[in-house]
């Protein structure tokens, strides 16, 4: 029987989301739990699964188009129906139920399954955050691809897609190997291709000077304009710029051995910068409160929260690491190095992006040494990290080399005064210069 | 208490994800309910079972021998003895478990879980035990419950002459006649063990035949036996009323066979339904299906982000070797690799006498979907052991992808066939192909031949019969 699936509540504020990708097609079957849309809300780009498995009728929407929450987004011919409510014998122990009276025979078989309540939904986009998308639990057909476990086990641990690996055991079966070279080939692909010009996306046009592309801005990208103007329309903001001198803390970093804090963790200076603005940010609680304009009162946060800006190819995005300031550099590490990870993989969950107090935003990598930060509103400041750099520094009448670390900090001037903020970047510099007392306060 | 994994059961699957836990390193701690850890499995159910289906085997195999000039008197049976034999498989087994669970430094806790959020279990002491702490918070919980028999409402409870299947593995007394409800497979294995002790057995069925849902070729054999030890076989047939009278049970059918019998004990099994409820999980974010089952993704993931669930309580199907399989991919999950439970083939096995086994796809399976196959048979007959051993009612078929020759499926009936479905199950995961199943070279001469040779037949070259085919 035809079951509409429609677009179940995502959560908290979330009302809408644009179509990023379709991912299944009219006639396609589909297992229940399959995710069959890809979409962008205002913060996190989420999978959505259909609870209902079947074939797929009709496909309701197409990418580009926003989607309202209970805005039916397929039509699915379910069997679910069509199935027994008890226990399928063939597979389960004993038989059907032979003679039970109604009050004690399993509930028959609703006219539409119900759709399992939203969390149901949160759990499955979640879930993404450990592995990727399981694929459904496969069921024995004729078009399976010739793996046995050990290769389809290293396939899911490697993220290689087993249908593009070419078999070249007996019979074109894929063996271990061909799963290791299909990761391997893989990982190499990019240095060999030579780098094409940059087609931007969008649909083709023509202006009075030329061809031109437009392209409909994406949610996140809307979010961002939103938020920027916001905070530049409303926050009269100062940066202070200085330098902080970490080669201490360089030579320390270095001196970590490889995989030290696990396996593939490495160790940037970042940890060790969100410790040092934790502790400031708690002699400094001016620097970690807001303003509440309409009553006029500052609001001091007693948690701190931070948050990290990360560079995503679909925007910046700045997940929040919670009650930093508990926490030691290698557990800011990993906490770290999982927000970085989610972020790039699009799998933070809308509530993972919120809450911030104090946000760092690190161009190191990158590249840079100064900049003007917009205040992430309703937060009061924000510190910008550039490239650290060997410069001639004058110590004690001698000129020496230094690794020098470019720090930006902006701030609301409404809120903090010059001088409290520069006390403030002061106190953050200190403790980046004296990395021994930054490891053993607590 | 704070633990880093509890799991809740020590069944097939608690137990097997709570020792691999362990040997990743995780501090574990496992809370059942039951004094002896095992579960449902070890306890009331596959070891007990297969322990009293082994005796029934050997008195099988005595009466065969008549035919071989080797007659023995016939069994004298003490009950005392027999249950307390197979009592002793169950201590031994469960004795090593507790064993195994201290090496590994994984608590057992003797109590009753229920969530009383996403976090924390709350534990009463059973069978009046104290316990240290009756509130346990976890970092991540894995749900293997299991699951109990459905005993429908029409059967008065308390009664002992109306048993469920952990009675009957009990082997309170040897009923003159026994009316097994339901012709399921723990309905057929323990109404065999209590014909072979003397019983006269009868079996109603309400589908249209034994086994429902298995490929009705691999019924047949089993079938035919039954029809000669059970007095009655009624298909098509509910039991509409039971009344209890004088040392025994009257059941009233309805359907193909009508009337009323009388019968000294009555074995209900009709199916099993999954320990979800009073777990407390309505404190928790965890889903639940209309039959009850735990709703989880590939890795067995509730909707509630630190609770896994596992084996019975978990969906189909209830068979121990998943539950195991099922509980070590959700530890794997858990410490962070990225695993799915997605098997090719889950074998299952009834252990009546000849014993049915199928692994991966059935023909039954095969034509409701509508996928595309071909089925390779071997007869016993055809086999010399089949032949020394003077059972020749069995026959392997092999279920095989007409355009890839892989196979996808295989069935086996007669004696032995759990332990050979094992290569089979092997062969669909490797997805191998018919033509590696020919040409591996198999023992002479053995049972487990027959998987080469009904390989050989796909190909129209079995030696050892001669059955052209199209295929070269
Ligand atoms: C007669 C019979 C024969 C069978 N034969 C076979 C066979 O041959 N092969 C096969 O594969 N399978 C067989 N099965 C099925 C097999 O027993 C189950 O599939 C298997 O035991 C499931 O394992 P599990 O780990 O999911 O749970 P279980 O083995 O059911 O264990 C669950 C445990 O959890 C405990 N528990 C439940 N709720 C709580 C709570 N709230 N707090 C604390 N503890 C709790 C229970 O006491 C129990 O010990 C048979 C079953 C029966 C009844």
């Amino acid at each position: 029987m035809p079951i509409e699936f429609a677009l179940p509540n995502l959560g908290e504020n979330v009302t809408s989301g644009d179509v990023i990708n379709v991912l299944v097609k009219e006639g396609d079957v589909i297992v229940g739990n399959q995710a069959v849309i890809e979409l962008e809300t205002d913060k996190a780009v989420v999978e959505i699964p259909c609870p209902y498995g079947g074939q797929v009728k009709k496909v309701l929407v197409k990418k580009g188009d926003t989607v309202k929450v209970g805005q039916t987004i397929l039509i699915v011919e379910s069997e679910v129906a069509e199935k027994a409510p008890v226990v399928s014998p063939a597979k389960g122990p004993e038989s059907q139920v032979a003679a039970a009276p109604p009050e004690e025979k399993p509930s028959p078989p609703p006219a539409a399954p119900t759709p399992p309540p939203v969390a149901a939904v949160t759990a499955a986009t979640t879930a993404t955050a450990v592995a990727p998308e399981p694929s459904p639990l496969v069921e024995v057909d004729s078009r399976l691809l010739p793996a046995g476990p050990a290769a389809r086990r290293l396939a899911r641990e490697l993220g290689v897609n087993l249908a593009t690996v070419q078999g070249t055991g007996r019979h074109g079966r894929i063996t271990v190997e061909d799963v290791q070279r299909a990761a391997q080939s893989r990982a190499e692909a990019p240095r060999v291709t030579i780098p094409s010009p940059v087609v931007p996306p969008g649909e083709p046009g023509q202006d009075s000077w030329g061809p031109i592309r437009r392209e409909k801005m994406s949610k996140i990208r809307k979010t961002i304009a939103a938020q920027m103007t916001r905070s530049w329309t409303t926050i009269p903001r100062v940066t202070n710029f200085d330098d902080a001198d970490v080669t201490d803390l360089e030579n320390l970093r270095k001196s970590v051995p490889p995989d030290f804090l696990g396996e593939g963790l490495k160790l940037t200076f970042m940890p060790f910068v969100m410790r040092a603005v934790s502790l400031a940010l708690r002699h400094h609680p001016l620097l970690n409160a807001s303003l509440d304009e309409e009553n006029e009162q500052i609001i001091y946060k007693e948690y701190i929260n931070l948050g990290i800006a990360v560079d995503t190819p679909r925007g910046l995005v700045v997940p929040v690491v919670r009650n930093a300031d508990q926490m030691t550099i290698p557990q800011l590490a990993r906490a770290l190095s999982e927000v970085a990870r989610k972020a790039r993989n699009v799998e933070f969950t809308v509530d993972e992006l919120r809450g911030g107090t104090f946000t760092i935003s690190n161009l190191g990598a990158v590249g840079g040494t100064y900049s003007t930060p917009i205040i992430n509103y309703p937060e009061v400041a924000i510190l910008l990290l550039g490239r650290s750099r060997w410069l001639p520094v004058v110590r004690d009448g001698q000129i020496v080399a230094r690794y020098m670390m470019p720090l930006s900090l902006s701030y609301d001037h409404r809120l903090v005064d010059g001088a409290a903020a520069a006390r403030f970047l002061n106190e953050i510099i200190d403790w980046l210069q004296n990395p021994g007392k930054l490891l053993l306060v607590s | 208490m704070d633990i880093e994994l509890v799991v809740i059961g020590g069944g097939p699957g608690g137990y097997a994800a709570a020792f691999l836990a362990a040997d990743l390193g995780m501090k574990v701690a496992i809370v059942d309910q039951e004094p002896r850890l095992g579960g449902v499995c070890l306890l009331r159910g596959c070891i007990p079972s297969k322990a009293l289906l082994h005796v029934t085997r050997v008195i099988a195999e005595t009466e065969e021998l008549k035919e071989w000039g080797v007659d023995y008197s016939k069994p004298a049976v003490e009950l005392n003895k027999l249950r307390a034999r197979k009592e002793k498989v169950i201590s031994i087994l469960t004795g090593g478990l507790k064993q195994l669970a201290a090496k590994r430094n994984v608590r057992v806790i003797h109590a009753r879980a229920q969530f009383r959020d996403g976090q924390t279990l709350r534990l009463s002491p059973v069978n009046g035990g104290t316990l240290e702490d009756n509130v346990l918070r976890f970092q991540r919980c894995i749900i293997a419950t299991g699951s109990r028999p459905v005993i429908p409402g029409l059967f008065p409870t308390g009664v002992d002459r109306i048993m469920d299947s952990t009675v009957a593995l009990d082997l309170p007394e040897i009923p003159d006649s026994l009316l097994v409800v339901g012709g399921g497979y723990i309905g057929l294995e323990m109404g065999m063990v209590y014909a072979s002790l003397g019983s006269r057995v009868t079996v109603v069925e309400m589908m249209d035949g034994l086994l429902p849902g298995v490929d009705r070729d691999l019924v047949r054999p089993l079938q035919k036996r039954l029809e000669g030890l059970f007095a009655a076989i009624y298909l098509n047939t509910k039991v509409a009323a039971v009344h209890l009278v004088d040392n025994g049970v009257e059941a009233t059918f309805e359907g193909a066979k009508t009337g009323t019998e009388r019968f000294s004990r009555v074995l209900v099994s009709v199916g099993r339904r999954p320990n979800s409820d009073n777990l407390g999980l309505e404190n928790t974010k965890v889903q639940v299906d209309s039959q009850g089952f735990i709703v989880v993704d590939a890795r067995r993931r509730t909707a509630e982000p630190a609770v896994y669930a596992i084996g019975d309580v978990a969906g189909q199907p209830m068979l121990a070797h998943k539950a195991a399989h099922e509980g070590k991919t959700a530890v794997e999950a858990i410490s962070g690799h990225k695993v799915a439970f997605e098997p090719r083939a889950i074998p299952a096995v009834v252990f009546t006498d000849p014993e049915i086994a199928w692994t991966g796809l059935t023909e039954t399976d095969a034509k409701r979907k509508g996928i595309p196959y071909e089925v390779a048979v071997f007869p016993w007959a055809a086999s010399g052991r089949a032949q020394a051993m003077g059972r020749t009612d069995g026959f392997t078929k092999w279920i095989i992808d007409p355009k890839t020759e892989r196979v996808m499926g295989c069935g086996i009936v007669g004696p032995s066939a759990g332990d050979l479905i094992g290569e089979a199950t092997l062969a669909v995961e490797m997805a191998a192909s018919a033509r590696d199943l020919a040409e591996t070279i198999h023992p002479h001469p053995t049972l487990c031949e027959t998987l080469g040779f009904a390989a050989e037949v796909f190909f129209g070259q079995a030696t050892d019969l001669y059955r052209p085919r199209k295929k070269d």
